[in-house]
């Protein structure tokens, strides 16, 4: 018990004195325990509230979807196990009219039964539960503005009017929608039966949301109707395959915060295992005097373990409130855009997890100079003090690093994103060998310029890094480790936003106009001329489901997955007689524009490639009911289907198809102010006619981008700031080693701004050094990252990869400077009795 | 005997090369003896001190010191060797800088598990006249306080053995005379063995033997005379 109580008074008593490199070490253990919970609580609050909501957004445990006509009572028995309740609902894009004016909305026509899951909120609460009793509507707020309505006044929809009962504030399941492309509008079915808006020819988008019996598990259910009824004309989709859309940007933002919680988590664990080597250094002096004296090493051990572990014990608290307010912080900066509510997620696997691997670190970073002081004879630790310390026997250090990599590994194997985790943990060690070899060449360099002569000052700092040995190696590593992770965060985080807002049109049209009749489109023109609006785009459209690939019925041919959904509803399918102007082709050549040949068709690379297609191949439609097979002529160039311009994924030759019953699609542009006259003019003139407000919608999906372009900006900067932490912390740690050279230099008469200069000279190469390597490591990490992980074209920004650069050579040469000016204001006197 | 050395030898490996320090030294110390190593910087002497209180190992040859053969002992064997054989006094005093003149007297104390560490600190710090300093930081204190406070550490556990490295070397004369008087009434009281590493001829003086460090071996300070003669 004795080497126990000596040990924890000798603990605390170092403790006690404090002192300027503890307070630091201290900080970095705040900051690095708060890095590493901030990040998994971010990534779970995320995620978390994402599956929590699902049901809700989905409206139920399934969502059955149909274009055109619901599925029938006898069809959903049929499908459904017995026990599950439906609630339908008819969503189309329709015109909310008063006498003068219209406003394209998104209209959700609700079953009593509805919502199944979650609760409609409104203004006031009561115009809820009077949707199903009269014709009453409770709309969006927008809508109300727009056309200057108050709860209580009537407003059409198609022929029927409607009494505005109040505001909708919140719809449980208005993901499962889609983006609305309007504001919402919600009635009860049934005021709508038998109008035209719910009617065969209407483009109405039908949602059965089931909740299932207890015992009935939702992807099975979904797989067993996927199986009984594959060339079914409806798409079932359970909570966890939300939106498309949503959910691509949810996985890339996911996948991103998860990488960002998995950069902080290294990030954290380089810092503490920087801060405790720090720690170990410090206390060299002491654990000689204490050999010399007599001290055993269990007590050396007791002593240095019990005072990290009071330190960590004393980091820990503020680092876990730190982690946690940080993430509550951005979460609260980027909710208001984002399309669910995000709670503040804590879990004991969150806290533990970053807990084991601070006790990993924590005996990663102490063993080894804890055995180096037991094997080494006293003799050696004081005339090693002022250089490197004995280096620890061989298996411990195998032990440490052992440590370390089996912590590594068990956050990879409790990650839900496996395959992210290891690429980093691969990156990560490919950067630690790239480092330490550079270290190894920058040693051997340095020694061969201190030998060989020359400029003076280029001699000394050579001779300072040739020297240094751990000195020069330690904070390297740290420093190019670091930069290698924050150039990945930065270039990738500047990749995805780049990714998200690129896809944006930036000169979008402003309407999309849908269901015109042929023998619309000439009054429509005069209309258009009348309100000083553009037709840019026009095509005329069928239905049509694909029914065999290649002779192969659909159900059954190869489908690559991310292309199923084509075969799953009807598509909108257009027929052209020459290509675009800007149209690329991949492969094949379009047809003549007098080609009275066969059917063929042009397919986007894409879903080409998906279902596996060539030129010459079959493809066959039902349209209208009718099957007709087309031949690949062509394969376009991808296409970008949030560019804002209309496209198809199947453009058929002319001939057959021109004289089918069909309805044409535009794309208008109008000046704002004009904008709502011919929407009111549409609804009034061609009443079958909707319009969806492109502008509209290409602003609200910006906003969303923009605050997930926040999210990317807030994870950028907190690890930067991880990275600043850990420089520092290496930098101060290496002041023991630089204070005797300093010492005596200055007493031999060097002024101090040669000393800084010298300084900063040695910690600009170790820079320039540290830049070349993070840069390069943490440039192909991005790359590895973006191309099996995001499916991304490794195209980053010049910046975010110049950018971490320029801070590489920035904060060492920074840093060490304040801390050369630190040393230098110490008295020389001073200086010579501390050492 | 105290102290035996047989054929001892000490050789460093730097990336220079090798540096043979001593070679194949042969040394006896009484109890109660008072010896004097004197010799060229770098001959060794410190070396030579590191070895008998087992701070060091010797290349080649058997170290053993109240009958305790030092070259067998791992290093934990070692150092609860020095806690009940071996007093040291360094040549640059070796005080935590962080800690009191009392906190560092009470070291070597409470490393043994005594109970009133600090009051016996206070004591010893009353002995070499410091008591009024006992709350002060090494930087607070002269280089000769400092040297009587290190002297106060070396004693704390009353060790048969003190070895001193140059016990004068950084003070003043009269500072000196009063560590010197120190070390010799604590020689005369408690029968301690002193084996002091100097440069002072009058240090040097006031030991029973003088002896020589040089060529890796030591030679009787007459002795050598003789043979050079």
């Amino acid at each position: 018990m004795t080497g126990g109580w000596t040990a924890l008074r000798l603990a605390r008593r170092s403790l006690a004195r404090g002192g300027y490199g503890l307070a630091l070490v201290y900080a970095v253990l705040v900051v690095a325990a708060a890095a590493m919970v901030a990040g998994p609580v971010t990534n779970r609050s995320l995620m978390e509230s994402a599956r929590s909501q699902a049901r809700t957004m989905l409206g139920g445990d399934l969502l059955l979807e149909a274009t055109g006509r619901p599925l029938d009572g006898g069809e959903l028995v049929a499908l459904l196990p017995a026990g599950a309740r439906i609630a339908t609902v008819a969503h189309l894009m329709t015109f909310a009219r008063t006498d003068d004016q219209a406003v394209t909305v998104s209209l959700e026509a609700v079953d009593a039964d509805w919502p199944l899951v979650g609760r409609l909120e409104t203004d006031p609460p009561q115009a809820a539960s009077r949707l199903h009793q009269e014709p009453v509507a409770v709309a969006e707020p927008a809508l109300l503005a727009r056309l200057g309505l108050e709860p209580g006044d009537t407003l059409m929809i198609g022929p029927r009017r409607f009494r505005l009962a109040g505001r909708l504030l919140r719809q449980p399941d208005r993901l499962a929608g889609g983006l609305a492309l309007g504001p919402r509008v919600l009635v009860a079915r049934r005021f709508l039966e038998d109008t035209p808006l719910l009617g065969p020819a209407a483009f109405v988008r039908w949602r059965h949301a089931v909740v299932l019996p207890q015992a009935s598990e939702p992807a099975a259910v979904a797989e067993a109707i996927r199986a009984r009824a594959p060339e079914a004309r409806f798409r079932v989709r359970t909570a966890e395959e939300l939106v498309p859309q949503i959910a691509r940007l949810g996985a890339r933002l996911g996948g991103f915060a998860a990488l960002v919680a998995l950069v902080l988590l290294a990030l954290g664990a380089l810092a503490l295992h920087v801060a405790l080597m720090a720690l170990a250094r410090l206390r060299r002096h002491e654990v000689a005097v204490l050999r010399a004296l007599g001290a055993e090493g269990r007590i050396i051990d007791r002593w240095l373990v019990l005072e990290a572990v009071l330190l960590l014990a004393a980091a820990l608290g503020p680092g876990l409130l730190l982690g946690v307010l940080l993430p509550a912080l951005g979460l609260s900066l980027a909710a208001p855009g984002l399309p669910l509510t995000i709670t503040l997620q804590l879990r004991p696997v969150d806290l533990l997890l970053p807990l084991g691997v601070v006790v990993a670190v924590t005996l990663a970073a102490l063993l080894p100079p804890l055995a180096a002081c037991r094997r080494a004879a006293p003799a050696r630790l004081f005339r090693t003090l002022a250089g490197d310390p004995p280096e620890a026997p061989r298996a411990v250090r195998l032990a440490a690093a052992g440590l370390v990599l089996t912590a590594g590994g068990l956050v990879v194997a409790t990650l839900p994103e496996r395959r992210l985790g290891l690429l980093l943990a691969v990156g990560l060690m490919a950067a630690l060998a790239l480092l330490a070899l550079a270290g190894r060449g920058l040693l051997w360099l340095a020694a061969r310029l201190a030998e060989g002569g020359g400029r003076a000052r280029l001699v000394l700092a050579a001779r300072t890094l040739a020297r240094g040995g751990e000195g020069t190696r330690a904070p390297l590593l740290a420093l190019g480790l670091a930069i290698a992770l924050a150039t990945t965060t930065l270039a990738l985080g500047e990749r995805l936003r780049r990714e998200l807002v690129d896809r944006l049109p930036a000169r979008a049209a402003s309407l999309f106009l849908m269901d015109i009749r042929p023998e619309q489109r000439a009054e429509l023109a005069q209309l258009l001329a009348r309100h000083q609006a553009r037709l840019l785009q026009e095509a005329p459209v069928v239905r049509a489901r694909v029914v065999a690939i290649k002779g192969v019925p659909a159900e059954e041919a190869p489908v690559a997955d991310d292309v199923r959904w084509t075969l799953q509803a009807d598509r909108v399918i257009t027929w052209r007689r020459e290509a675009l102007a800007d149209q690329r082709l991949l492969a094949g050549a379009w047809w003549p524009p007098d080609d009275r040949g066969p059917l063929k068709v042009a397919v986007e690379a894409r879903v080409a490639r998906g279902y596996g297609l060539a030129i010459g191949d079959s493809l066959t439609f039902n349209i209208l009911g009718r099957t007709l097979t087309a031949r690949v002529a062509a394969i376009r160039a991808p296409v970008d289907w949030t560019r804002g311009r209309l496209d198809f994924v199947f453009v058929l030759s002319p001939g057959l198809l021109a004289q089918a019953p069909h309805s044409w699609i535009a794309a208008v542009e109008v000046a704002p102010a004009q904008e709502p006259a011919l929407l009111a003019a549409l609804a009034r003139q061609l009443p079958g006619v909707s319009a969806v407000p492109l502008r509209e919608v290409v602003a609200r999906v910006r906003e969303v981008v923009d605050q997930g372009a926040r999210i990317l900006l807030l994870a950028g900067v907190l690890v930067v700031a991880a990275a600043l932490v850990v420089v520092a912390t290496g930098i101060r740690a290496s002041e023991a080693e630089r204070r005797p050279q300093l010492l005596i230099l200055r007493a031999l008469g060097a002024t101090r701004g040669e000393l800084v200069a010298l300084e900063l000279l040695t910690f600009t190469v170790l820079g320039l050094v540290a830049a070349a390597c993070g840069v390069l490591a943490g440039g192909l990490l991005a790359a590895a990252i973006a191309g099996r992980i995001f499916h991304l074209q490794p195209d980053f920004a010049a910046w975010t990869l110049l950018g971490p650069a320029v801070l590489a050579l920035v904060l060492p040469a920074l840093a060490g400077a304040l801390s050369t000016r630190r040393l230098l204001r110490l008295p020389v006197g001073r200086l010579f009795a501390a050492g | 005997m105290l102290v035996e050395l047989v054929g001892v030898g000490l050789t460093f490996h730097g990336p220079a090369g090798p540096v043979e320090v001593l070679r194949g030294l042969d040394f006896t110390l009484e109890a109660g003896e008072a010896v004097a190593v004197v010799g060229r910087s770098g001959a060794g002497k410190s070396s030579l001190l590191a070895l008998m209180a087992g701070i060091e190992r010797p290349s080649c040859g058997r170290v053993r010191v109240a009958g305790i053969d030092l070259t067998t002992l791992d290093e934990d064997a070692l150092a609860r060797f020095r806690r009940r054989h071996v007093g040291l006094l360094f040549q640059n005093f070796h005080l935590i800088a962080g800690m009191s003149a009392e906190e560092n007297v009470a070291l070597p104390l409470e490393l043994n598990g005594h109970r009133q560490a600090r009051a016996r600190a206070r004591e010893l710090l009353a002995q070499v006249g410091l008591l009024h300093r006992r709350r002060h930081r090494p930087a607070e204190l002269s280089g000769g306080e400092q040297q009587r406070v290190a002297l106060a550490r070396a004693l704390a556990l009353d060790p048969p053995l003190v070895l001193a490295d140059e016990p004068t070397g950084n003070l003043d004369e009269v500072t000196a005379g009063e560590v010197l008087e120190l070390l010799f009434r604590l020689r005369a009281e408690r029968g301690t063995a002193l084996l002091l590493v100097t440069h002072d001829r009058e240090v040097a003086r006031r030991c029973d033997r003088i002896l020589r460090l040089e060529r890796g071996r030591l030679w009787p300070e007459r002795q050598r005379q003789a043979e050079v003669l």
